[in-house]
């Protein structure tokens, strides 16, 4: 019987190697960018609206002025006009909301109008914020504008409230460090422990000393959902990558988010 | 056949999951027939005609995602929503050879229908535990020529072959419904095989192949929400990796063959020009200008050397 023996050896240059390279990404039309908010606390409305830009041009893209805006309560017919305090930034400094009712953001804009509903969720209070740890050793939470500045260290916090039992409930915590609005998208959904007092941690990006505001909003599930792609999109996560969905009309990017609010600051340790 | 004793799901019309079903008796039945059919017409000894069709069912399924920086895939089998993958294929062929059959030449075009087509959802998450609740199901369409010259005999042999063609996809919920290319899909394919016998024991050959790159989806613009650089995106697919081509050279010599034994030396080198084929594309941050983005490459190997001894007693 003959056998067959094959002997190889192979030296593998595994060198990877990284380089920039032109890639002729085709010009987009320029499409309206809204970031609508209403809260239940005077102070909080403002809606932002911008243009994409192409990949080449830079950041921050243009805003938008000139644009006429609007915020209706669908349960009163109570028509709110914003007025425009800084360029492509509409504010209404007395107009809040109340839990439990939609509200319907209408932007027009060359000859565009765009309409978005929200509806405020129940009322779900930051009880208080359990500190639990600090380690450097944090992943980053880079995206595209890399991972902010200086060497911080992930401080992990919980923030505790009581999930209501009777609704499925969604919620977005906003952090402010030292005054400084963080870009980290914290979202929750009671999935899996509704009912229950959260015990599931934020990780901040922080240092000793400094304080830290964490903003509790309860959201509606398609401001939630809008959240989640967007986090996806920023660090190019998805299996296929696209624009987080709106809840806003006629092709327009951005979200109207109508919730609530509930503060606490603690300072780090 | 589903075979029960893990766990399948019943989802709405949102693709949240209502229902679990664990039972160990079959969950669900495809039953497929693959007819086949052929003919040849031959002309004279050097024509012959081709006609076929045939239909094949695939019943464990890729999965490709549509981004750069993270090039997996995933195989799943059916499930109770995940149904039997279709084709239909008709093709028509001619082949012909020429002096004394040492060359051989052929045109070869097809069609194919395909149903019940898989693609992830838009923002997809490929990690999530219950994969249906990420997908859409679809049809598909795939059709092509291939051409083929090969010489067989004579100190130099090998062939040249060269394919245009297109895969896509028409799935709801993706690309606004619009037919679009699959990552697969590769209009220019090209391969040119030598091989040639300097002596009796010395042997050359070169391999060179050209690929059209892989449908991908990459963002056509951007904008700042939420204090963050986010991406614009238009169509599913709607860009290409950077062309794939190489060239591999390759050197035999056989040793003289004695009676229980004989051995040949080989040396071959892998990409010899040192093409830098796309493995990943990111976009990030300009390190010199961070308003700007910028597209990064990753390659893997560039040259590959190796050498092997075959031998047979």
């Amino acid at each position: 019987m003959k056998k067959y023996f094959l002997v190889i050896i192979s030296t593998f240059i595994l060198i990877s190697c990284e380089r920039e390279i032109d890639i002729n990404l085709n010009k987009s039309n320029p499409r309206l960018v809204i970031e609508g908010n209403l809260s239940n606390l005077a102070g909080e409305c403002s809606v932002k609206i911008t243009k994409t830009v192409n990949f080449s041009e830079i950041i921050p893209n243009p805003t938008v002025s000139g644009a006429f805006v609007t915020i209706i309560s669908l349960n009163t017919n109570k028509t709110d006009t914003l007025k425009e305090t800084a360029p492509g930034m509409y504010t209404n400094d007395s107009l809040f909301g109340i839990p439990g009712q939609t509200y319907t953001m209408v932007v027009k804009t060359n000859n565009e109008t765009y309409i978005a509903s929200s509806t405020i969720p129940q009322m779900v209070d930051l009880e208080s914020i359990q500190l639990l740890d600090s380690n450097s050793s944090g992943g980053s939470h880079g995206g595209p504008m890399g991972g902010g500045s200086g060497s911080n260290t992930i401080v992990r916090m919980i923030p505790k409230y009581t999930d209501p039992a009777n609704i499925v409930n969604f919620f977005q915590f906003v952090v402010t460090r030292n005054d400084t609005l963080q870009k980290d998208i914290f979202i929750q959904s009671d999935f899996g422990f509704n009912g229950l007092v959260s015990n599931r941690p934020l990780r901040v990006k922080a240092n000793k000393k400094d304080i830290v505001k964490v903003d509790m909003q309860c959201i509606d599930e398609a401001v939630y959902n809008y959240f989640f792609g967007l986090n996806e999109n920023i660090n190019q996560s998805s299996a296929t990558p696209s624009n987080p969905v709106s809840n806003i009309s006629n092709n327009a990017l951005g979200y109207f988010k109508a919730h609530t609010s509930s503060v606490k600051t603690i300072i780090i340790k | 056949m589903v075979l029960g004793g893990s766990n399948y799901y019943i989802l709405d019309n949102f693709k949240n999951i209502i229902d679990t079903i664990n039972q160990t008796s079959p969950v669900k039945n495809y039953i497929n027939i693959e007819p086949r059919l052929s003919m040849n017409y031959i002309f004279d000894n050097n024509n012959s005609l081709k006609i076929s069709y045939s239909r094949n069912t695939q019943n464990l399924h890729l999965i490709n995602n549509s981004v750069t920086t993270s090039p997996t895939d995933k195989w799943v089998m059916n499930t109770n929503i995940i149904k039997p993958e279709i084709g239909d294929q008709v093709s028509l062929g001619y082949f012909r050879n020429f002096k004394d059959n040492t060359f051989e030449f052929s045109v070869e075009t097809y069609y194919k229908w395909m149903q019940n087509q898989i693609d992830y959802k838009d923002a997809a998450d490929e990690r999530n535990r219950v994969i249906e609740t990420q997908l859409l199901y679809g049809k598909g369409r795939a059709y092509g020529v291939e051409l083929l010259l090969k010489k067989n005999k004579g100190k130099l042999t090998g062939w040249i072959g060269y394919t245009l063609s297109r895969t896509e996809k028409q799935i709801d919920g993706v690309n606004k419904d619009q037919w679009y290319p699959a990552r697969q899909d590769r209009t220019h394919d090209i391969s040119i095989v030598a091989m040639y016998d300097i002596s009796k024991r010395l042997n050359v050959s070169a391999i060179w192949v050209y690929q059209t790159g892989n449908a991908v989806t990459f963002p056509s613009g951007k904008y700042e929400i939420a204090g963050q650089t986010t991406w614009l995106y238009t169509d599913r697919n709607g860009y290409r990796m950077p062309d794939y081509h190489r060239l591999d050279l390759g050197l035999t010599y056989k040793f003289k063959e004695k009676k229980h034994f004989n051995s040949e030396l080989s040396f071959s080198l892998y990409n010899v020009y040192g093409r830098e084929n796309a493995y990943l594309i990111s976009f990030e941050q300009s390190s010199s200008d961070p308003s700007k983005t910028v597209a990064m490459q990753t390659s893997l190997f560039r040259w590959v050397p190796s050498i092997s001894w075959n031998f047979k007693f």
